[in-house]
């Protein structure tokens, strides 16, 4: 076992490089592979194990690994999730989800509509939008250190847990435009009893709390072992 | 000797049976070990590795832990609760496939054999 110059650092850096990804968690497995396989090898067999490395870690096989980690991310976090929300219904927990239907549904009796939507989308909103900046800050101090490590060979690095976090944060953003902005634009919301306006605001609402409360359990469960 | 195929569809329990021996092991090191124990004859080659090191850390089975190791940044895999629970079930499902395969290779050993 021998440590590798510098200059055989970069001839990896370069051989990776040309592999043209951008996943932060396949690049440092890869990295790694090829660094700790050429240790074993003397300086003069070098060229000829890098060449055997690169023969294996071909361009398609790289992008495939990328590819079906990002899928295996995404179900990863959505399963998470969905289990952090099944767990809101077991007993004690469900009481906590009775306290806030309880609340909404105060709220949506007691306010004018002006800070019925402040309160009942506006807060959840603002706070998913928050949350979404957050988890991007404490991804790129991860990834500064990943970045460092790879040099400047390898650009646009990015992490595939935290862009699939990402998606799944700021999705109830989606579907604000979609139920909410929509209908409005179209006047699909005229003619409608306030009744079912209410009781629609408070679903709504209600799915917007669980999410953001169990998206921010997921973050806390993936950050100790992902890259986020 | 060239058993690709054979590993194959054992790969998975190769991997967690030897997660249960080692606490916690990176990609290479998986390689290297199995390459060690088999005295070179099983080689996992990457493209088998890593997919299937992914697949059951995507099934939870798998937990990931990411260390800065001298120059580089290094991802340990370590068996999760239920990582452990299905060591147990696959390698029971694996030597009852080897006792099957041996019956009919050798259609002389009687049912109830055991290896």
């Amino acid at each position: 076992m021998r440590q590798l110059s510098e200059q055989e650092l970069d001839q990896v850096k370069k051989a990776i490089s040309a592999k043209e990804l951008t996943s932060a968690e396949i690049l440092l497995e890869i990295y790694d592979h090829y660094v700790s396989h050429l240790e074993g090898f003397e300086s003069s067999r070098f060229e000829e194990q890098i060449n055997l490395l690169d023969e294996k870690w071909t361009i398609a096989y790289c992008k495939k690994l990328e590819y079906d980690l990002q899928k295996s991310t995404g179900k990863s976090i959505r399963n998470t999730q969905w289990k952090i929300i099944k767990s809101y219904f077991s007993w004690p927990r469900f009481l906590f989800n009775a306290t806030i239907l309880a609340l909404l549904t105060f709220t949506v009796n007691s306010f004018s509509f002006k800070n019925q939507i402040l309160l009942l989308f506006g807060l959840p909103l603002i706070y998913i939008a928050g949350f979404a900046l957050y988890v991007n800050f404490r991804n790129k101090e991860k990834l500064a250190i990943i970045k460092k490590i790879l040099g400047d060979k390898i650009n646009n690095v990015t992490s595939i847990a935290n862009s699939k976090l990402t998606v799944s944060i700021v999705l109830p953003l989606h579907f604000y435009n979609l139920f909410l902005n929509v209908p409005r634009m179209l006047g699909w919301t005229e003619g409608i009893p306030d009744l079912y306006l209410n009781l629609f605001s408070i679903i709504f609402c209600y799915a917007v709390i669980l999410h953001s409360l169990s998206i921010y359990e997921t973050w806390k469960v993936k950050f100790k072992t992902e890259l986020l | 000797m060239s058993n690709n195929n054979l590993i194959k569809g054992s790969l998975q329990t190769i991997i967690l049976k030897l997660l249960e021996e080692n606490e916690k092991m990176y990609g290479y090191e998986i390689t290297q070990r199995v390459k060690e124990l088999t005295a070179g004859e099983i080689k996992i080659t990457e493209g088998a590795l890593y997919p299937a090191l992914h697949k059951l850390e995507a099934e939870g089975l798998l937990t990931t832990e990411i260390q800065q190791v001298d120059n580089r940044v290094r991802k340990y895999y370590s068996l999760t609760k239920d990582g452990q629970k299905e060591v147990t079930s696959k390698l029971s499902e694996l030597q009852g496939f080897v006792e099957n395969l041996q019956r009919i290779l050798n259609p002389e050993i009687k049912p109830g054999f055991n290896i």
